[in-house]
């Protein structure tokens, strides 16, 4: 069991009576990717700002690298690089300049880092073009720029896709893999698009309504998946009948006269198959499925998928 | 510190704002030109320029100027959304204040510069007489230097209402009414050595020749230094903001169409 670097202890923000999170506890371990799943304002860059300090919780704390952030945020935020909602930069500057001031402010030593940074981006060293003719996508790679820029051991990453192209999106996402998997950091990672966090993400927790609902493993959340086989059949009514009284099963669920998803999988698909063609149940299609992260999160949260 | 006013200072490039306080400072000399048309019995040389130039700064341009300036600088933190950025280094909004005041400070002073360029341009147009090296000097010391005592009058103003993203605006409207004060209070020389905007007149020696004027130095610096620690007090008990610092767009309103 790796260790906890991120813990929240029923972290709590309240505006008026609306609770935006509420009794959050979060467990990231180090050298994971997190993914922090969500609909639009479920109360995930809320939980990330108070994980940094920018949003004074309620009630509840936050412990990083086991210290609360509370006393000790000095010590904990300068190995801490984040992304918080939209990139924020000077419009007046190139990125370079803009980094440079980032640079200076956090005392780093070697200019190097700058260029570094912007490569790992994709994004050129001393270009002339200013922060405000950049498009959203280079906007949203300078701001990863600048949460890399001085090495942190965690990154906490507020939607880090959002107006990236796909080529880009598919970039970023190795390129957040290989900090994880290369440099060893930790990563928590929001995002409100369930593809990206299926295909990024080592340990998910699902948020809905302020509320962590779930946090589990992709592995033991591929476990807990449901798999199933369905089919498409003439008639659904005699269909089931045959599975009742020729396999003696109850495993299964009509979904309307034409579909039926059979939950039993130990049961034979060839013998399935020629019993319903005996009894004159034409089938137009047998599929082997398992629930995907959206069926899991609707099964969660009670409601739609969110992407 | 030094790396926050380094940062200050290269946040400053290409920074448009500044250009609107060198108009400013243009438009103060040719105020004072434009006053010089006017039959009233004053005998214009380069002496009475300076003076001149400095009362209109005083009353009408510079406060407004430079709370304008520094306002912008201090709120486009949330305007452009990096505070998050500085705040998460960590630097506390104190300390990024204190930054900013300070370089603010320094753009004084660069905008005492200026007019003083723009004054020396207006007296070789108009050529009034009295013109000597020593005087050049004293254009240069007394000009620059009450904006920058002028700036410090101010500060307090500056921070206070700078915190909201367009509140300074308001701060400006203030800092004009402080500043038009300033002519008000030199008609009693207790009342001038003690209103910070005409105590920065005395520092500078404003007029020191005229038996009128009895300018006590102590009075006036306790005056701006009182400003400086308010300022300081200020700060001290801002409340740390936190992240409510998006500006926010004002909706428009949807015009019916039709009936």
């Amino acid at each position: 069991m790796k260790e906890m670097i991120i813990q929240t202890h029923n972290l709590t923000k309240q505006y008026g009576k609306q609770k935006s999170v509420s009794s959050l506890n979060m467990n990231v371990r180090r050298g994971r990717i997190y993914g922090l799943l969500g609909r639009n304002g479920a109360g995930k860059s809320t939980a990330m700002k108070m994980l940094l300090g920018l949003t004074t919780p309620t009630s509840g704390d936050v412990t990083i690298f086991g210290q609360s952030m509370r006393t000790n945020s000095n010590e904990i935020l300068p190995h801490i690089g984040s992304l918080i909602e939209a990139p924020g930069f000077y419009p007046n500057l190139t990125g370079t300049e803009n980094l440079r001031i980032f640079f200076q402010l956090r005392n780093m030593k070697r200019t190097e880092n700058i260029r570094i940074a912007l490569e790992l981006v994709g994004l050129p060293y001393r270009d002339k073009n200013l922060f405000s003719q950049y498009s959203l996508g280079m906007k949203q790679r300078l701001a990863i720029a600048l949460a890399v820029m001085h090495n942190p051991k965690i990154l906490i990453l507020d939607e880090p896709i959002n107006g990236l192209d796909p080529i880009g999106i598919a970039e970023m996402r190795s390129f957040i893999r290989s900090l994880c998997d290369n440099y060893g950091k930790t990563i928590l990672i929001s995002s409100h698009i369930l593809s990206e966090i299926a295909m990024l993400a080592d340990d998910i927790g699902i948020i809905d309504k302020g509320v962590l609902l779930e946090e589990e493993s992709m592995v033991e959340l591929e476990k807990k998946n449901r798999r199933y086989v369905s089919f498409k059949v003439s008639n659904t009514r005699q269909a089931s009948d045959l599975l009742e009284t020729e396999f003696n099963t109850k495993n299964f669920k009509v979904l309307d006269h034409h579909r039926l998803q059979l939950f039993d999988t130990d049961l034979s698909i060839p013998q399935i198959n020629r019993k319903l063609i005996e009894s004159g149940v034409d089938i137009a299609e047998v599929q082997q499925r398992e629930d995907t992260l959206e069926d899991y999160f609707k099964k969660v949260t009670g409601g739609d998928g969110i992407a | 510190m030094r790396n926050i006013i380094r940062s200050e200072i290269l946040k400053l490039k290409r920074y448009r704002i500044l250009w609107a306080g060198i108009a400013l400072m243009l438009l103060s000399v040719l105020l004072t030109l434009f006053t010089s048309l006017a039959d009233d019995g004053s005998h214009w040389d380069f002496k009475y320029l300076i003076e001149q130039v400095i009362k209109n700064n005083m009353t009408m341009i510079f406060p407004m100027c430079i709370t304008l300036i520094t306002g912008y600088v201090i709120s486009r933190e949330q305007r452009d959304d990096t505070l998050k950025n500085t705040l998460t280094i960590p630097i506390t909004l104190q300390k990024l204040m204190t930054g900013k005041l300070f370089v603010c400070g320094w753009i004084s002073v660069f905008f005492g510069i200026v007019c003083f360029v723009f004054t020396l341009g207006a007296q070789l147009v108009v050529n009034f007489p009295g013109v000597s090296l020593e005087l050049v000097l004293q254009a240069l010391y007394q000009i620059t230097f009450y904006n920058l005592f002028c700036y410090i009058a101010l500060m307090p103003i500056i921070v206070l209402t700078s915190r909201s993203p367009s509140g300074f605006l308001v701060g400006v409207i203030i800092a004009f009414v402080y500043g038009y004060g300033g002519l008000f209070a030199t008609g009693n020389m207790t009342i001038a050595n003690l209103y910070p905007i005409s105590a920065a007149l005395g520092l500078i020696g404003y007029r020191s020749y005229d038996a009128a004027v009895s300018w006590n130095y102590v009075l006036c610096s306790t005056s701006l230094l009182t400003m400086m620690v308010i300022t300081g007090v200020l700060l001290a008990f801002m409340k740390e903001k936190k992240f409510s610092n998006k500006v926010k767009k004002k909706k428009t309103k949807k015009i019916k169409k039709g009936w």
